[in-house]
């Protein structure tokens, strides 16, 4: 199936005070995918800290989708000097993210406002 | 041989009877009456209408009606007859010339009804056919001839419902044992179009008149001339048609190759357009003409997608999408433009007309646009003659069209000149556009020829791939179940149309315990051959790791070890567990959908997929299994079947699905109703009763 992802950037405070990034998906996210969201991902500031990965719009993630975020949390646990979040997700891949274990380097939110009051 | 004379007023002539000064002075005086007298002649003679055409001594040549044609613009029987007074000034009447059209003779642009007269007198020679006939080139665009005020002869049909044919040739028409009498024809010339340059209308070269032989030996003599002519564009027709035909036969043997269809249609719309007006058909003027814009249209099309496909610019979708927007457009404009031309247009249709013009005009600056965008491509030497042939001959075609569109206003001359030849051979004239027609022909062959025998390689090469990958995932998936003992075992495998990555392996443990046995079932995220390339070094190291563990941790550690650091960027989720005689399972899970126990997932840690970090350990999680337990396994083509509307199977589904307990090819099934996006594979293991017998049931893809 062609990926049509679409990310979007914008800024926010998080409850605690803090600036808050956050990177919004749209569409499906697949291999063909993998470009669009990493550019997303690295074209950040250095300075951006606290990082929310939004997937309200999100229809479907296959596998090879899933193994892109693996890799962009790997990356940001590396480094220690990067927070994220996930918010947004239906519980269908809620659950498929708590399964490959995405749960241990970024806490899942429902959505956006309990992921600023969370972060 | 023939004798012509325009009969003269009379001639005053010399008396005898003088002589001397008197003579002198006579003379003189008669010479100044003499004078008026001729001036006065000469006016009486303009009065009376043209001279008299006489032909005498007709034998088995032509003879020309050339010279001076009374002319009257409008419409009324009277008009035919032979005592009508048409003398030049009178009531209307005026002179014209036969060897030219009206336009060109101070009427420029009209249209509708005229009148042409001439007085003629004929004798045939000594010994020659008393009969005469005559041979009308062209007249714009019906006609009727009358003779002495009798209706002899037509072409076409008169209003209210006017038909002619497109691009008729010569007709004749029997004049009979006609001698001294008027000739007189009635000619209608349809509303312009927004090309015509209003230099049109009635003859275009003086009638012919001779014997009915010498007529029709004229005729076919024109005839031959005109087939003569013509056997370049009957060969160009020929050779175009066959180019069609066989693209079209390519493109139905291989629905891919997009590019053949479009050259079938830009051949096939070429040689529509060729049979429509090139080939003297019995296709009304009106039918001609309507169906032509389309045509022209579609073939303006075909050249945008086939340059498309050529410059290799098929990836940029909002030029795909614009293109096709455009396409859709000139169909339209076109089609509407060509209904118009089926009716007798008015003032306010010719202008809808102009209209519709301007817009596919506008479009024919399209193809241009798409060469410079795929010359920045830097394509090779075949798609750069495409890219220039096409740039030019749209360019001049777009140049002729746009400056002959209107030139009746505007009188621009330049669209006339691109249409003279350039040169001929062997009577055939090659005008620029016809030149440059046939260059586009001929590089668009080679082009899609090259690009054709490249596209078949790419598939072939791909086509090779993915049957290598089939075929290894078909030699890497069981074939044949072991028997569990305890337990009926039954499994399927269903590979969607692309290659994926499921794999699942039974291996019987050999540690001296009896009866029990390890199951390794997971998914490589991908496709195609890398997918089925990780599967193969999977499976080799899991046998390899059941030789010395027979831990399901254990092994997915090893495995993690052996994958990682290859799979760039991808992981693999696996399941392995062990499954003793007793019941007992032990379970190990590296990010693969838990197992169902009856209709409940069983509790599994969430962990990272195989191959992402070096050093995974992984927990255990044992479960025991009652008699009568259904358990299965299963990869994520199952959990993720979607319909086409972007619905997913979904966990609810699945658990009712496993409520009913059902076997791995009646799970599968579900899910390829559903709607199958991935591969699938399922295993179910039930626990037996004591002294049941253990059974295995495996559904597989024929190799």
């Amino acid at each position: 199936m062609q990926a049509t992802t679409k990310v979007t950037q914008r800024a926010a405070t998080a409850d605690s005070g803090s600036a808050v990034t956050i990177l919004s998906f749209s569409g499906d996210i697949s291999s063909a995918s993998k470009e669009t969201i990493l550019a997303a991902y690295h074209g950040l500031d250095g300075s951006v800290s606290k990082v929310l990965l939004d997937f309200t719009g999100v229809e479907y993630i296959n596998s090879s989708g899933i193994a892109i975020f693996i890799q962009v949390l790997l990356e940001s646990s590396k480094s220690g000097s990067r927070t994220i979040a996930i918010f947004g997700l239906s519980p269908h891949f809620q659950k498929v993210f708590t399964m490959v274990g995405i749960n241990k380097y970024a806490a899942l939110y429902s959505d956006e406002s309990a992921a600023k009051s969370g972060l | 041989m023939s004798k012509r004379n325009e009969t003269q007023p009379q001639e005053l002539s010399n008396s005898p009877l003088f002589s001397g000064w008197t003579r002198c002075i006579c003379t003189i005086g008669l010479l100044i009456l003499g004078m008026m007298a001729l001036s006065t002649a000469a006016f009486a003679g303009q009065k009376l209408g043209a001279p008299k055409l006489a032909i005498d001594s007709l034998g088995k040549g032509t003879a020309p009606l050339d010279g001076p044609w009374q002319f009257h613009l409008g419409d009324d029987p009277a008009w035919a007859s032979p005592s009508l007074d048409d003398a030049t000034g009178h009531s209307g009447w005026e002179q014209l010339t036969a060897d030219k059209p009206w336009g060109t003779q101070g009427h420029l642009a009209y249209a509708g009804y005229a009148w042409y007269r001439r007085h003629v007198n004929l004798s045939p020679a000594t010994g020659a056919s008393p009969e005469f006939a005559l041979l009308n080139q062209h007249i714009e665009d019906v006609y009727e001839i009358y003779w002495n005020g009798t209706l002899i002869g037509r072409y076409g049909e008169m209003p209210p419902n006017p038909s002619f044919r497109y691009g008729a040739g010569a007709q004749t028409v029997s004049l009979g044992q006609a001698r001294d009498g008027v000739l007189a024809i009635r000619v209608w010339k349809q509303p312009l179009v927004s090309f015509d340059s209003g230099e049109q209308g009635g003859f275009t070269a003086p009638p012919k008149v001779g014997s009915p032989e010498a007529i029709a030996a004229e005729l076919a003599t024109s005839n031959y001339k005109w087939l003569h002519a013509r056997q370049y564009t009957f060969a160009e027709a020929i050779f175009t048609a066959l180019v069609a035909i066989l693209s079209f036969i390519g493109w139905l043997r291989n629905r891919e190759q997009q590019v053949l269809l479009w050259m079938a249609v830009f051949c096939g719309s070429w040689v529509g357009s060729t049979v429509l007006v090139g080939l003297r058909l019995p296709f009304s003027f009106n039918f001609a003409l309507g169906t032509l814009q389309p045509i022209l249209g579609l073939r303006d099309i075909a050249l945008w997608f086939l340059l498309i496909e050529l410059l290799q610019l098929k990836d940029n979708r909002r030029l795909l999408r614009f293109t096709w927007a455009l396409a859709t457009l000139t169909i339209i404009s076109t089609s509407l433009d060509g209904l118009l031309s089926a009716v007798t247009m008015s003032f306010a249709e010719q202008v809808a007309d102009g209209v519709l013009t301007v817009i596919f005009t506008i479009a024919e600056l399209y193809a241009p646009v798409l060469v410079i965008m795929g010359l920045r491509r830097r394509p090779d030497h075949a798609r750069v003659m495409v890219a220039v042939f096409a740039f030019l001959s749209q360019m001049i075609f777009v140049v002729r069209i746009a400056l002959s569109q209107g030139s009746r206003f505007t009188h621009w001359k330049l669209a006339d000149k691109i249409d003279l030849p350039l040169f001929t051979i062997d009577g055939n004239p090659f005008t620029a556009s016809t030149v440059f027609r046939l260059l586009l022909l001929l590089s668009i062959v080679y082009a899609v020829f090259r690009h054709a025998r490249e596209e078949f390689r790419r598939q072939h090469a791909v086509e090779q791939d993915l049957l290598g990958a089939q075929e290894l995932q078909r030699v890497l998936i069981p074939d044949a179940l072991p028997s569990l003992p305890g337990f009926s075992l039954t499994s399927a495998y269903r590979p969607a149309q692309e290659v994926g990555g499921d794999f699942f392996q039974i291996i019987p443990v050999e540690d001296g315990s009896t009866g029990s046995t390890l199951v390794v079932l997971g998914d490589v995220s991908g496709k195609g051959l890398r997918a089925a390339m990780a599967v193969s070094l999977i499976v080799g190291a899991a046998r390899t790791l059941a030789d010395f563990s027979s831990r399901p941790a254990e092994i997915l550690a090893g495995l993690n070890r052996r994958l990682h650091g290859r799979l760039k960027g991808g992981f693999v989720t696996c399941l392995v567990l062990r499954l003793d005689s007793d019941g007992t399972c032990v379970v190990a899970n590296a990010g693969h959908p838990a197992p169902f126990l009856n209709h409940e997932e069983i509790a599994s840690p969430g962990m990272l997929p195989l191959g992402v970090t070096a050093n995974a350990i992984y927990e255990e999680t044992m479960v025991h299994l009652e008699p009568g337990d259904h358990f299965v396994l299963y990869t994520d083509g199952l959990l993720e079947a979607r319909t086409p509307a972007g619905e997913l199977f979904g966990f609810e589904r699945l658990q009712t699905l496993f409520t009913g307990h059902p076997n791995a090819e009646q799970a599968t099934e579900a899910a390829v109703n559903f709607g199958q996006q991935d591969d699938i594979t399922v295993l179910t293991l039930t626990r037996l009763a004591a002294g049941e017998e253990a059974s295995t049931q495996l559904v597989a893809p024929a190799a």
